[in-house]
């Protein structure tokens, strides 16, 4: 286990010789900063707000560095750090990428750390950016560690995947686009496989550089093996600059 | 491995129109949702007196399984309730969810006949599990067992209390009702030696077998605020199943054990004998 834990760690080092291809457009910035207001409502455990923000660095032609932090009011402190390298660019425009990515979650009010490594494979298109891969994760109590508790729980090799379809093309001139997204994780929670997010979003760019972004959905539980049923909603609203 | 994915997926396919897989009801609810069901559970607890074993000896078990899937035969929770029937410390037996692996009563109601039955010589007390609630069943479990959040206490000789919590997760949520019971329950916890809780959805997702892929467990959030509920109560076992496989866990101090299957696909079915005595301990045991 500890191998494979390694060999999912390791592979996007892998990844960054064989990464080329994105262009960057002359006079652009490397730097994108979004900043996103967020509710976060389950049924069970009620809802939280906070906010997260994220800055996209593109360090190389074809490999971006990100790095993003959240806030959920008393329950949830997380950050990320990602890392993508493109690997492969169509002549339509199509992109396929390795993305690697670690989050680590600390939950004040209830003792708790989760730390997971996750790698994707994705491809964005015109229309369409799909997403699959793996996570592994491990969550710790360490106060009641400290205090003479015990144990971690490892739980690895759970499967990610998120699926969005655009109306407009994303790399068309089109100020507006909105679009749909199924998946098992967002930008700072990752559910196990069989607990989805369905969600509408949407983008507005402005002359500046500035786009505006939203997004809602539902996370029901339970889907696949137990009968599926509704757990909660959640809402962003923010902005994009590239500075 | 690959055969029995390759199974599962042509099964979802193949049983769509028969009573086996509730296909529509792994991706809609096809039942009631979590909090209305819990809410009939604990209307039912309100007219009827909570269960309280009393002289039962300051050392004694309790015989644990699920996932019995019945289909039929009943050969192996017949041996399962006379072990624990047999076994002279034993004083009850709990069975964790999925009685049924179809539609209609029959399941429910053969594991009433046998808890009714000779084979059990004590009482046996039972949790709601997922393939529970497919094809709307749960009204033949609540028929035949009436509740499925609520606690058993157990009152020794020599005068200390064990609690016995029992929680409804069929729908991969204990729900807001039931997690307020839960946390209004576990402040009375420093009145009772030990606090066993009882649910059927597996909180962790630590390994993979033809049953658990893919499976479905809490969402993080419930995930998590259940665990902490367990560590900061000091709760002394926390039973699952819903996986088909032996597991154990410690977090926060609690030992979070999953119990096997016990249904008639699976070569070496095995329970659980929890032995509560000044310290709570437990071991599997092979049905055969």
């Amino acid at each position: 286990m500890k191998n494979k834990t390694l060999l999912l760690l390791l592979l996007p080092l892998l990844a960054l010789p064989t990464a080329r291809g994105q262009e960057q457009p002359a006079g652009s910035s490397p730097l994108t900063l979004t900043g996103y207001g967020l509710y976060d409502f389950h049924y069970a455990t009620g809802g939280l707000g906070g906010g997260a923000l994220l800055l996209d660095w593109q360090a190389a032609p074809a490999f971006t560095l990100s790095v993003g932090a959240e806030y959920g009011s008393s329950n949830r402190i997380s950050a990320k750090l990602r890392g993508q390298a493109t690997l492969f660019t169509s002549h339509g425009g199509g992109r396929l990428a390795l993305e690697n990515s670690y989050l680590f979650r600390h939950f004040p009010s209830l003792n708790l750390q989760e730390f997971t490594g996750a790698l994707q494979v994705a491809w964005y298109a015109r229309h369409v950016n799909i997403h699959l891969g793996l996570c592994n994760r491990y969550t710790a109590e360490l106060v009641q560690r400290s205090n003479g508790g015990m144990g971690t729980v490892f739980e690895p090799m759970n499967v990610m995947f998120a699926a969005e379809g655009w109306w407009n093309n994303q790399l068309g001139a089109s100020p507006w686009n909105v679009g749909l997204r199924w998946s098992n994780y967002n930008d700072f929670i990752i559910e196990r496989v069989a607990n989805w997010f369905f969600s509408a979003k949407a983008s507005y760019r402005l002359p500046n550089r500035t786009t505006f972004v939203a997004e809602a959905g539902i996370h029901p539980v339970g889907s696949l093996n137990l009968t599926a049923s509704y757990d909660g909603w959640f809402l962003h609203l923010g902005a994009t600059k590239q500075l | 491995m690959k055969y029995r994915h390759i199974l599962i997926v042509l099964s979802l396919v193949a049983f769509t129109s028969c009573n086996r897989l509730d296909v529509a009801g792994m991706f809609f609810s096809s039942g009631t949702h979590t909090e209305d069901r819990v809410a009939e559970w604990l209307d039912w607890n309100e007219s009827h007196p909570a269960v309280v074993i009393t002289n039962a000896p300051d050392d004694y078990t309790v015989y644990v399984c699920s996932d019995i899937h019945l289909e039929g035969n009943t050969d192996r929770v017949e041996r399962f309730l006379r072990a624990e029937g047999s076994d002279p410390q034993g004083l009850f037996s709990i069975v964790n969810g999925d009685i049924a692996n179809e539609s209609g009563p029959r399941p429910f109601r053969q594991l009433d006949s046998l808890i009714h039955s000779s084979a059990a010589a004590d009482t046996c007390f039972v949790t709601i599990g997922n393939h529970d609630i497919y094809f709307d069943c749960q009204q033949y479990f609540q028929q035949y067992f009436h509740t499925s959040t609520y606690a058993v206490t157990v009152q020794t000789v020599g005068g200390v209390r064990d609690l016995f919590i029992f929680l409804d997760s069929g729908n991969a949520t204990h729900g807001r009702r039931q997690l307020r019971w839960l946390r209004d329950l576990l402040q009375q916890r420093d009145q009772y030696r030990h606090v066993v809780v009882n649910t059927h959805t597996c909180l962790f997702r630590t390994s993979y077998n033809y049953s658990t892929t893919p499976a479905a467990n809490l969402p993080e959030e419930e995930y998590y605020e259940l665990v902490d509920l367990m560590s900061s109560h000091n709760v002394s076992l926390f039973l699952m199943g819903h996986f088909h496989h032996k597991e154990e866990h410690a977090l926060g101090g609690v030992p979070y054990v999953m119990t096997d299957n016990l249904n008639d696909t699976h070569d070496a079915p095995s329970y659980l004998v929890v032995r509560c005595a000044d310290k709570i301990s437990y071991r599997y045991e092979d049905l055969y």
